[in-house]
């Protein structure tokens, strides 16, 4: 079966989410699968996912989601806890499209939102799919904040392109993804919105939600992923969380950091392919 | 139209170099060699009568019994390190039904084995599959022994039906699906020469922390995180100590048989991670 060549470009798509705009890259057609993205500056639906669209969109309605403040989406001031601001915008943003219902793939602050749209909107989601997921509170063995938060911080104080080269030698396990392309890509990416950064930089009271007292309310079969090597959300959240969400698996990919479906894209197509597909 | 698989009509011998191994197979393709655990009682077809059939349908599937479990050999003595043994054995019946490489599964004790077999003669082995392996050193967490070892030991030394519920009780948490393994089992553990054989292997038993760094095979480790029998935090040791090992957890209260328990779920990770 071919693959068509999808691009940034040709995938880009805008809708009216309530009272901001939001941006998203849409691929395929069938049942759908919203993949949302992670924290840390640069991030966004295609940088996140633009190694999974392609097999996901042979089979579903695949939407790479560009969270407000991220990508090419409303640079909005939000206050206190995000992920119940996102789990709003993208309600309406269903609404909007006629969405009844997607499954949902969030991974890190993406996994903390579809945990928050999960346990707010049980009707509007299929299977739940988290990778690195923040939102358990204090880790049982790693201090916080962890190296790879501290070097995140970092940059949004003091953006710079060295710092951009050690988050990411953070941020993945393999010599090999560590490139200059990468660095420059995130580094650019995060610089090139200036609004971005500077709503970031607005939003006081930022707070991550420590969803461990909710976590029995998510009531869709939840895949719960990590990597072995994960230096930005600790691996003892995933039995946090495996113990309290009450129809979960936990699934960890050996010499993987923070980016698990891009360091390990294949395998992990596969496997979630085949845990949305099947009951 | 397909007959339905049975313990009967799948049954097996093959002479691995002199020990007779008492294995089913069903299925064609590439070759999955399925070790079941070597405690009191267990076997193959106990162990794995709800993964055969799924299993064949994309390999030559062999679940097997080391001696003494099931009908494999009652007279074979060995006081040698009990893995090297069981590799030899593995790679034995291997020989003996001119397989030159397979996938391996093994369950529980049938865990130690295949990764020895993989240590020592890396290119018999294909993947690995291990299901909550015992030998993997002390928990961090539970007191030892844990609450489902204290119950199989009890089992081991007065082999009632009223010790084997116990153990039964423990380790599979579905009811349904717990009469059917408790009859299996007692029947293997009152088997004509079975208990008399159970001191035929005897040698020392290796830890496995102490070589499976050295297993390069691509494995997957599962795990139910309500494991009363086998610590799951021994899982996190072994998939940080060898060098290719994901590990996969299923929670909502799947104990020490996640291949029984959670049986279509299993079949389906095991056969995608295989074909992989």
């Amino acid at each position: 079966m071919a693959t068509q060549t999808l691009t940034e470009e040709s995938t880009s798509r805008y809708v009216q989410a309530g009272d901001i705009r939001l941006h998203y890259n849409e691929a395929g057609s069938g049942e759908a699968v919203v993949m949302i993205h992670g924290g840390g500056p640069g991030a966004s639906g295609w940088s996140n996912f633009r190694t999974n669209i392609g097999a996901f969109s042979e089979t579903y309605r695949t939407m790479l989601l560009d969270m407000p403040q991220y990508g090419k989406s409303d640079p909005v001031v939000i206050d206190g806890d995000a992920t119940r601001y996102n789990a709003v915008a993208i309600k309406a943003m269903f609404d909007e499209l006629g969405i009844d219902k997607a499954h949902f793939i969030g991974n890190s602050f993406g996994g903390a939102t579809s945990l928050r749209f999960a346990i707010e909107y049980p009707e509007r989601v299929g299977k739940l799919i988290v990778m690195g997921p923040a939102g358990s509170g204090p880790s049982y063995f790693m201090p916080r904040p962890l190296e790879g938060i501290k070097a995140l911080n970092a940059w949004w104080d003091n953006p710079s392109r060295e710092q951009m080269a050690k988050i990411v030698d953070l941020f993945v396990y393999d010599e090999k993804f560590k490139t200059d392309e990468l660095i420059d890509m995130r580094h650019n990416a995060g610089l090139s919105r200036p609004q971005h950064i500077e709503a970031r930089r607005n939003s006081t009271n930022r707070v991550t939600p420590d969803f461990t007292s909710e976590l029995h309310k998510v009531q869709a079969k939840t895949l719960i992923i990590w990597g072995r090597d994960d230096r930005f959300s600790p691996l003892d959240f995933a039995l946090n969380m495996l113990w309290r969400i009450p129809d979960a698996q936990v699934h960890v990919f050996p010499e993987c950091g923070h980016w698990v479906q891009y360091e390990k894209s294949d395998e992990f197509n596969r496997l979630i392919m085949d845990f949305i597909a099947n009951d | 139209m397909a007959m339905a698989l049975t313990a009967e009509n799948t049954s097996r011998y093959a002479d691995a170099n002199g020990v007779r191994v008492h294995y089913h197979e069903a299925g064609e393709g590439s070759p999955l060699v399925c070790v079941a655990a070597t405690a009191f009682g267990a076997t193959a077809w106990g162990q794995n009568r709800r993964n055969l059939h799924a299993l064949s349908q994309r390999f030559r599937t062999m679940l097997l019994n080391l001696p003494p479990q099931g009908d494999s050999d009652k007279q074979v003595k060995s006081s040698e390190p009990r893995l090297d043994f069981y590799a030899r054995v593995l790679r034995d019946f291997l020989d003996a039904l001119g397989i030159e490489r397979a996938h391996f599964y093994g369950g529980s004790p049938g865990a130690g084995p295949v990764l020895k077999l993989a240590a020592l003669h890396p290119e018999r082995v294909g993947r690995i599959v291990i299901d909550a392996p015992t030998g993997l050193g002390k928990s961090l967490f539970n007191p030892m022994p844990v609450e489902g070892a204290a119950y199989t030991a009890a089992f081991g030394r007065d082999p009632t039906m009223e010790r084997l519920r116990e153990v039964m009780e423990i380790q599979i948490s579905r009811p349904e699906l717990r009469e059917e393994a408790i009859e299996l089992r007692y029947a293997a553990a009152h088997a004509p020469g079975y208990q008399e054989a159970r001191g035929n292997i005897s040698g020392p038993m290796e830890g496995l922390l102490n070589f499976i760094n050295r297993v390069a095979a691509p494995t997957l480790i599962i795990w139910g995180a309500a494991d009363r029998d086998v610590p799951m935090d021994r899982a996190l040791a072994a998939m940080w100590e060898m060098p290719n090992a994901r590990l996969h957890l299923f929670g909502a209260g799947c104990g020490h048989w996640p291949q029984y328990e959670r049986a279509d779920e299993w079949n389906r990770l095991v056969i995608r991670f295989l074909t992989d």
